[in-house]
């Protein structure tokens, strides 16, 4: 398949100066740096410092494809993105793109406060690239879309935060190029049209059309993305599978060395030891099969009693969401009083798996409400596949969910 | 979609040559800027186009009370009050000076769109010209009205030469308002210059006196000034005295070389605009 989008070592490089100047300067600076230094090259080089923002990106997008962009604050996603839909040049490189591009970078820019907020659609719709014939075919959906028919001849300044957004949105969610730039932090306004314009920005991924999505929800980009890219302070660290570079976000997110074992800390009366992800064998492991049992390895010293008191464990998605609590008193009804001393706790996962995929510990003794002793957070659960599975096969390789049990369905048929 | 760029090339090469084909497929983007610029102007102003017509007015009206009666320039030509003539002058200087001063300005003015959208970035400084081009057909009908007043046959000259004087000084305030405009993306100071600059220019230019007012030696040194061949041009039209044709040729290759220079220089400067604008 060809490529529609070829990024070959693309750079790009900024002069950073150390006295905070800002970026442009007045002819006054320009003549005095000549005046005092003729022959210097009208600047001071001691100033001045190369910073890379990317250096030597290089990747392939075939057509159709979904391609996911992430990285932390300040990796270079940003300025790639801005290269990509043409705003910045790249310092060194080249990119083809075949097809007509549009940038879904953020809403509302171009937005003049004095024009109506149909006017404000012709006039944005016109800057993102559509024509005026297009704007009016698709005039009725656009202001559908964004809930504010009723102050569509109402300038824009008097439009309420949201209503401003939303109706951005609307325009920029109308593109339909052949290649579509998106920016997530489009998702905007209240709660419920986030969830709508993550609907329209899902539609749009899957309508065929080719998609560079940069985002920071992980969930995000491996419900969409085919392929993925983790960038690292500039540099592609990885490309490929989405679930890798995914992966590697996340890892980049934590402590490098991920230490399950504590020391003790003489001014905690209670703590944990020891958290250890093992086999049903209980022999410590990297990662788990998928669909095999496992266990949790606890240990913890009580050094002085404490009342109402429990343990718990949960498990967390990669994204950091809780999915799963159990704690010592799962079958009591009252909460008892911690003895000293030093315990030993296996906790033995029998009853339900995960899909595969990282997931997160978060192991705490705690009275609830009131006071934690000991919390220890992103102990890494590792969960591999080692065989396909057939019920990821229409879903793009992933799993929908964090629960892999299988269910043997029922069916009669009832009727012909 | 514009049905454009099915295939994009992006290099780190600078790009220095006007790409006339994509400006082109640019022209809605274009009619829309300027649109807006004419909806904004007139939109939040109690007499909207009514401005277009009482700035010149107005100054018409100061300057035939201290250059006309306290000064005593005249309009050199019996047949024409001064009133007139300084009218007609300011009509056509007004539109080079907004135009100037707009363009000048219209990078900055769209710094927020510069930085996230791609279009060919001239299209904002073109379309910035436009708001004046209208404030000058408004004007221009008092000009007809005043005619009829002060019972001044007009040349028809006057009205062949009009769209090609309005096209010149249109053409020459591009030129040099787009060197400026670049300029202005990496220099502020071209923001706080070109009032005074604009100023300057009103005292060379013959808008309120006469081109037989220089010597007759240097009068074809003033048509380097592209807007003094304009104007001076449109007022032999509509006042019946001849047209300085070597003069005018020498105006429209001032400014053809204007916007040469400023093409240049904006296109080398161009692809670092979004980086320091």
């Amino acid at each position: 398949m060809n490529p529609v989008i070829k990024v070959s070592d693309i750079s790009k490089s900024y002069q950073i100066s150390h006295q905070n100047k800002p970026s442009y300067s007045t002819l006054k600076d320009d003549f005095a740096s000549i005046i005092k230094k003729p022959f210097g090259g009208g600047s001071t080089k001691t100033e001045e410092e190369t910073f890379w923002a990317l250096k030597d990106i290089s990747f392939e997008v075939n057509k159709g494809e979904v391609f996911g962009i992430v990285g932390q604050n300040g990796s270079g996603k940003s300025t790639l993105l801005k290269i990509l839909s043409r705003t910045v040049d790249p310092t060194t490189g080249t990119i083809d793109m075949y097809g007509r591009t549009a940038s879904m970078l953020e809403v509302g820019t171009g937005f003049h406060p004095e024009l109506t907020g149909r006017e404000n659609v012709y006039f944005n719709g016109s800057m993102l690239g559509m024509s005026k014939a297009e704007i009016d075919e698709k005039f009725n959906a656009i202001v559908k879309f964004s809930e504010v028919e009723n102050f569509l001849d109402t300038p824009v300044k008097f439009y309420s935060s949201g209503m401003y957004v939303r109706l951005a949105f609307s325009v920029a969610a109308h593109l339909e190029p052949d290649i579509l730039i998106i920016d997530e932090v489009l998702a905007v306004g209240d709660a419920s049209f986030q969830k709508k314009c993550m609907a329209r920005i899902n539609a749009i991924a899957r309508s065929g059309r080719t998609v560079l999505f940069v985002s920071h929800s992980m969930a995000t980009v491996k419900q969409l993305c085919d392929r993925a890219m983790y960038l690292e302070k500039g540099v592609a660290k990885y490309i490929g599978e989405t679930e890798f570079a995914t992966e590697q976000y996340m890892a980049k997110n934590m402590p490098a060395v991920v230490e399950t074992h504590f020391e003790e800390n003489p001014k905690k009366d209670a703590q944990f030891t020891n958290i250890e992800v093992q086999n049903a064998q209980g022999e410590k492991v990297e990662a788990l099969n998928m669909d095999e049992p496992w266990q949790l390895e606890l240990t913890y010293n009580i050094k002085e009693a404490a009342e109402n008191t429990i343990v718990t464990v949960e498990i967390l998605s990669n994204e950091g969401q809780p999915i799963y609590m159990t704690s010592n008193t799962d079958f009591d009804k009252t909460i008892s009083t911690l003895e000293t001393g030093r315990y030993k706790a296996i906790i033995p996962f029998t009853k339900f798996s995960l899909v595969s995929g990282v997931f997160y510990l978060r192991a705490s003794i705690q009275s609830p409400g009131k006071v934690a002793h000991d919390l220890r957070e992103n102990i890494p659960l590792k969960i591999r596949q080692n065989t396909k599975d057939v019920r990821t096969q229409y879903f793009g390789g992933k799993y929908i969910g964090y629960i892999s049990d299988k269910v043997e369905w029922t069916i009669t048929r009832r009727e012909r | 979609m514009r049905s454009i760029d099915t295939h994009i090339s992006i290099t780190a090469s600078k790009r220095n040559s006007v790409d006339f084909r994509e400006l082109w497929l640019y022209r809605e983007l274009f009619y829309f800027f300027a649109w807006r610029d004419i909806k904004v102007r007139y939109k939040q102003t109690a007499l909207g186009a009514g401005w277009a017509i009482l700035q010149p007015f107005l100054a018409t009206g100061v300057f035939t009370l201290f250059f006309n009666r306290v000064a005593g320039i005249s309009s050199g030509n019996a047949h024409v009050p001064y009133a007139l003539f300084a009218y007609l002058g300011l009509m056509f200087w007004n539109c080079f000076s907004t135009s100037l001063n707009t363009v000048s300005n219209s990078l900055l003015a769209s710094s927020g769109v510069l930085t996230k959208i791609y279009f060919p970035r001239l299209i904002p400084c073109l379309s910035a010209a436009a708001l004046s081009v209208v404030d000058l057909f408004f004007a221009s009908l008092i000009f007809f009205l005043m005619l009829g007043i002060y019972r001044v046959e007009p040349g028809l000259e006057g009205f062949l030469l009009f769209i090609p004087c309005l096209a010149l000084i249109v053409f020459a305030a591009l030129g040099v308002g787009i060197f400026f405009a670049a300029l202005n993306v990496k220099y502020r100071d071209v923001r706080s210059a070109l009032p005074f600059i604009t100023q300057i220019l009103l005292f060379m230019t013959p808008v309120i006196y006469p081109l037989s007012y220089v010597p007759h030696r240097f009068q074809i040194f003033v048509y380097i000034n592209p807007a003094a061949g304009a104007i001076s041009t449109i007022r032999a039209g509509f006042f019946h005295s001849s047209i300085n044709w070597t003069g005018n040729l020498i105006s429209v290759l001032s400014a053809v070389i204007c916007m040469i220079i400023g093409l240049w220089y904006f296109k080398k400067t161009e692809k670092n605009f979004a980086d320091i604008i």
